[in-house]
């Protein structure tokens, strides 16, 4: 089995790399765009990919070189190159067979993996899905190509989600990487802090001495048993500022080697979200998720939602970008924190953004229920603000997502990393103007009450910052091939009429 | 009016019984079944459509009965309230003769039909119970004024865009007041239940229809658009439960589906239009008589009387009862391509894809005489088509038969051209 997967770990490790997939899909981009055939871009993406693996296994032999693609690497990365944007793009009758076979064996070879993980546990014990990152990465984007060839668009959205909530927030105990691993969590727990004001003893299951692995969205650090990724890009964001830049200029190796982590790590992320942009927000994050179960219960009562005027919709944005810098600018405290926690008078956490995150609390009780509720911080806490800032925050997390579909995404900085890259992405929404006939259906759907789209009637793109890239208006839209998707160019997605 | 408008000034409503003209209504109907029945591809069943706009006897009905003009007024939501809804848009030349005495010539033939069949104590029109009308054009704008002496009416105030940003709202309560006056009228009131079949109802028409338009798109020549503007109009313009006109309109598609694969994928010789325009309303037909006689085929239509008429589905979302009025008011007045509004982008959008997906030779536009908005429409439609290399024709005419002959050599020497 080890064998097996070390086979494998070298023929897929370079695609896991966050130079890769960006790349392949540029030039894809740029191919299309030239109006290169099916074919030939089929070509030269193997092409690409030879010599891609050719140069990564070359720079392998480089120390140093070696580290350094060591610390961008993500093995979802390379199943969304190897597994699912092939999928996605290529619908023709061998490719689709060919990988809905990929997509079983994965699903098949993690079984394979479990059973043999199981074999290191002592009998009769559950540890639930013990599998190495590699074998979990494959199996469940086989699961999702799968399930993308044979549901509708608004059902797949919705299994997407619900599988990257049970990934990120349960797979913190739910899919550990051995049974070693299993055990070590397990006996972090009673040491991990449950103040929040302190950060807890858990370390995810995707993360080693060399490498913290993001995601775009809101995948909470603070889920249970640490989560699967490492964290949200506010959680990478608050490293950033916590470095100590006067041990950097001292020559400090271990700050030094933690810079370069935490660089690597931006790297990685940003390659996430130009690969996909704000899509992570509309179908990755597990924060919406549970929030969207209040949308559910608002709907199950059948209450109209609220739509939120313009006003209304600049001051979240805009309170989030303060609220957010706020924490940000607290988190450059760390370095310069006396022995009390304190500087100029004031009790700062190691996390501060992380403090007033409803996402710190919703979770750790998503992920372990009552027993994740954790107590409020005390009031000395920078005054207050932690205190109060936590329960404002709750509080307008439920009432946004009770009331107003996503306008909480509108505040959520997690989200706004990735609408910076909405415009230039590589999945954009686009629409053909003539064939609109000004409905406004788009408008009705759209979770963040976005106009932009019916409105448009003259250029093609209608990507926006705000778009979340649900696409519930392209299956909403009545007229045939007026909006649709598109992945580096190619168009994935169509509006189409659907009878009954 | 619910706003009482005209209480100070009511009027007694009056009726003519002036055996000459109804007469004349008569003949005009009777003609144009005499023309289509020469017609040598027909539905087996069309003869229950025909039969159903031919009807006289409106005496007795099983329902209540709203009546309404334009195709901006949700039939959907008198379906729901346990009425029939019917369009009482009128394209009958001899009601128009009454509507010329008694109001004036220098209006709408439309406006002027629509107002004359209430002049006769047993026509549909008289036998409603409210009437609906949305603030299109100048001519219904006063035409619900004056009809509210007759039966009470309701005015939509309609948007001057449509701007969804910025009127959708409005235009919703807009609704949900037309949805308080039929309550106060039929006495009942309106469930979502009720309202979601009723949706369901109209979405099965919208695929009917754009059925039929993709199988005429194709091989036109199997049914004619005569008969097709006859089977969709009579679920707008007589009252019928919607539930078995779609089971007819069923089997029309259904027969019209095998003639079409029998018939082969030989391109026909006939040059193929699309036609636009002001609403074209049987038994006016006098139009279509001469184009398809002319020798061309009617491959598509942007009539708001026509296959537009029902084109647009309502999209479902969320079902509770605002939801469902908002996704009614999107698809009636925010999707509608009718030139009361300020901008003809969306109406211009439906033309020129018409014209690519159905290889259309060009466009014939049809515009009634003294209305002022399809009039004004032509200035962009000539000028975007010919930049664009489409061969255009405009139609000027109202109800009367005179002109037949000057508009047959007319579209004859554009068939030509295309």
């Amino acid at each position: 089995m080890n064998v097996l997967f070390d086979a494998l770990e070298f023929f897929l490790r370079p695609f896991a790399s966050a130079l890769f997939l960006p790349s392949l899909l540029l030039i894809m981009a740029v191919m299309t765009g030239r109006g290169h055939s099916g074919k030939s871009r089929a070509a030269i993406a193997l092409w690409f990919a030879l010599v891609f693996h050719i140069a990564f296994d070359t720079a392998q032999l480089n120390p140093k070189a070696a580290l350094w693609l060591a610390r961008i690497e993500n093995p979802f990365m390379a199943f969304l190159a190897v597994l699912a944007i092939p999928a996605i793009l290529l619908r023709a009758g061998i490719w689709r067979r060919g990988l809905l076979a990929l997509s079983i064996a994965g699903i098949a070879l993690a079984g394979l993996e479990i059973t043999f993980q199981y074999k290191q546990v002592p009998s009769g014990q559950f540890i639930w899905f013990p599998m190495r990152p590699l074998a979990l990465a494959g199996a469940f984007m086989g699961l999702l190509v799968l399930a993308g060839q044979f549901l509708p668009l608004n059902l797949l959205r919705k299994t997407v989600r619900i599988a990257c909530l049970v990934l990120l927030l349960y797979g913190g105990f739910a899919f550990r990487q051995s049974w070693t691993d299993y055990t070590q969590a397990v006996e972090r727990r009673p040491h991990a802090r449950t103040d929040i004001m302190t950060i807890t003893e858990t370390v995810p299951v995707l993360r080693d001495d060399n490498r913290l692995s993001y995601a775009p969205a809101a995948p909470c650090r603070f889920s249970a048993d640490g989560g699967y990724f490492q964290g949200c890009n506010m959680e990478l964001a608050q490293r950033i500022m916590q470095m100590d830049f006067a041990k950097i200029r001292a020559g400090d190796t271990g700050e030094i080697s933690l810079a370069a982590k935490v660089l690597a790590a931006c790297l990685a992320l940003f390659a996430m979200c130009f690969v996909a942009g704000r899509w992570w927000c509309g179908w990755v994050c597990p924060l919406s998720t549970l929030g969207d179960g209040f949308d559910l219960i608002r709907r199950a009562i059948r209450l109209p939602h609220l739509k939120p005027a313009r006003t209304v919709k600049l001051s979240y944005l805009l309170s989030g970008i303060s609220l957010s810098s706020f924490g940000l600018l607290l988190a450059r405290a760390w370095p310069n924190l006396d022995a009390n926690g304190m500087m100029l008078g004031c009790k700062i956490p190691l996390y501060p953004f992380c403090k007033i995150c409803p996402g710190q609390q919703v979770c750790p009780i998503a992920s372990r229920g009552l027993a994740g509720i954790s107590p409020l911080p005390g009031a000395e806490w920078l005054f207050g603000f932690f205190r109060y800032g936590i329960v404002a925050l709750l509080l307008l997390f439920i009432v946004s997502f009770l009331t107003s579909r996503r306008l909480w995404c509108r505040f959520c900085p997690m989200g706004m990393l990735g609408g910076l890259f909405n415009g230039g992405a590589m999945v954009a929404l686009k629409k053909n103007p003539v064939k609109c006939n000004g409905c406004g259906a788009c408008n009705e759907v759209c979770p963040m009450d976005i106009h932009h789209v019916q409105a448009e009637r003259v250029k093609h793109e209608v990507t926006t910052y705000d778009c979340v890239l649900c696409l519930k208006c392209v299956a909403a839209c009545p007229q045939d091939a007026c909006l649709s998707v598109e992945l580096a160019h190619c168009a994935v997605c169509e509006s189409e009429f659907k009878p009954g | 009016m619910d706003e009482l408008i005209n209480e100070p000034y009511r009027l007694q409503p009056g009726f003519s019984d002036n055996p000459g003209n109804l007469k004349r209504q008569r003949f005009a109907e009777d003609a144009q079944v005499r023309l289509q029945a020469a017609l040598r591809e027909r539905p087996p069943n069309i003869g229950w459509f025909e039969d159903l706009m031919r009807n006289r006897d409106f005496s007795t009905k099983q329902r209540p009965r709203v009546g309404y003009l334009c195709n901006m007024i949700p039939q959907e939501l008198a379906w729901a309230l346990g009425a029939d809804a019917v369009r009482l848009d009128c394209g009958n030349a001899g009601a128009a003769l009454v509507g010329e005495e008694m109001l004036s010539g220098e209006i709408c033939p439309l406006a002027k039909a629509s107002f004359g069949v209430f002049m006769n104590k047993d026509s549909m029109a008289n036998s409603c119970d409210v009437v609906a009308l949305p603030t299109s054009c100048d001519a219904k704008k006063k035409l619900g004024q004056i009809l509210d002496d007759i039966k009470p009416a309701f005015m939509l105030a309609l948007p001057p865009e449509q701007d969804h940003r910025r009127y959708a709202d409005v235009t919703l309560q807009e609704m949900v007041r037309l949805v308080g006056f039929l309550e106060t009228h039929l006495k009942t009131k309106l469930k979502s239940g009720a309202l979601l079949a009723a949706v369901k109802l109209g979405r099965r028409r919208s695929a009917i229809v754009r059925k039929l338009q993709a199988i005429r798109m194709r091989t036109p020549r199997v049914m004619s658009f005569r008969d097709v503007m006859l089977v969709l109009q009579g679920s707008q313009f007589r009252p019928v439960a919607i539930s078995h006109w779609i089971t007819e309109a069923e089997k029309v598609v259904a027969w019209a589906d095998t003639a079409a694969q029998q018939a082969g994928t030989t391109k026909g010789l006939k040059p193929r239009l699309v036609l636009t325009g002001a609403p074209l309303i049987w038994p006016n037909y006098k139009v279509l008589n001469v184009l398809e006689e002319c020798g061309a085929e009617i491959v598509a239509d942007t009539l708001c009387t026509g296959e537009q008429s029902c084109f647009d589905p309502v999209v479902l979302d969320e079902t509770g009862v605002k939801p469902l009025l908002r996704a009614l008011t999107n698809r009636s007045v925010f999707a509608a391509i009718c030139p009361c509004f300020t901008s003809q982008t969306t109406r211009l959008n439906r033309i020129i894809s018409l014209v690519e997906e159905s290889a259309a030779d060009g466009v014939v536009n049809h515009s009634l005489r003294l209305c002022q908005l399809f009039d004004m429409e032509t200035y962009r439609i000539e000028k975007v088509l010919k930049a664009r290399k489409v061969a255009f024709l405009n139609i000027r005419t109202d109800y009367s038969l005179e002109d037949t002959e000057q508009l047959r050599v007319r579209i004859e020497a554009f068939l030509e051209t295309v």
